[in-house]
């Protein structure tokens, strides 16, 4: 059933970013579209110069949880 | 037996539901309308801000059932078109149940949609699987609403906890 489907996934890097991969449209704020589809990689430590996006900054604000 | 703090706010046309339990934080409600949806004001909505329509429009665009709606007059919620329905407190079960069904895989509505709110989460809809670093799933979604201010006690998802520490994002 279904196999040949490409399966959506939302990976979880704790304290650091969310990785989005799959068939998917990125909506801003604004209901503006980004991104389309294939993978994306959105921050989610809070730290990120790039917001959305991860930048790396994770590594190193010592977030927990 | 536990105490729940749902709550009912009408206007001389309608009543809105707040079921605080099924909020998850998608801060839909707040961004559009402010003056009715103030989670720093208590009671923290405000039903003459905006003319009814209005109202009905941003409930509709709650991603779950924490806000919901009906038409005092009785008559009027039976004539409710099928895209409304999603919000009517009355109707909502049966509809949610089938915008699932349709979302299923093959149906032509696999497209997973990632919505960044404003200074808030980012919420995903549709039809996906949540893998932690460990490889674990530990949900399969409809829908979720994932923390992005790293200050959440219910990692990986949103508690609301990025308007008390003021994230901008």
């Amino acid at each position: 059933m279904n196999q040949d489907k490409k399966i959506n996934e939302v990976y979880i890097k704790e304290n650091s970013y969310l990785k989005i991969t799959g068939n998917f449209v990125l909506k801003g704020a604004s209901g503006d579209i980004i991104k389309k589809g294939n993978e994306v990689y959105i921050c989610c430590c809070g730290s990120s110069q790039n917001m959305p996006f991860c930048d790396g900054s994770h590594k190193g604000t010592g977030v927990k949880k | 037996m536990e105490r729940d703090n749902n709550r009912k706010y009408s206007n001389k046309d309608i009543e809105v539901f707040w079921e605080p339990k099924k909020c998850i934080h998608a801060s839909t409600c707040y961004i559009e309308l402010i003056g009715v949806f103030n989670p720093s004001r208590r009671p923290w909505v405000n039903m003459e801000d905006a003319p009814t329509e209005k109202i009905i429009e941003v409930v509709n665009k709650c991603p779950t059932e924490a806000l919901m709606w009906r038409w005092l007059d009785e008559g009027k919620n039976s004539l409710i078109t099928e895209q409304d329905k999603n919000h009517i407190k009355i109707r909502r079960p049966a509809k949610y149940n089938e915008l699932i069904k349709d979302n299923e895989p093959g149906k032509g509505t696999d497209v997973m949609e990632v919505r960044i709110m404003k200074d808030g989460p980012v919420v995903v809809e549709g039809n996906f699987r949540l893998i932690t670093s460990e490889g674990k799933e530990i949900k399969t979604g409809e829908f979720a609403s994932f923390c992005r201010c790293g200050q959440s006690n219910s990692m990986p998802f949103c508690d609301g906890m990025h308007r008390k520490t003021g994230f901008i994002g």
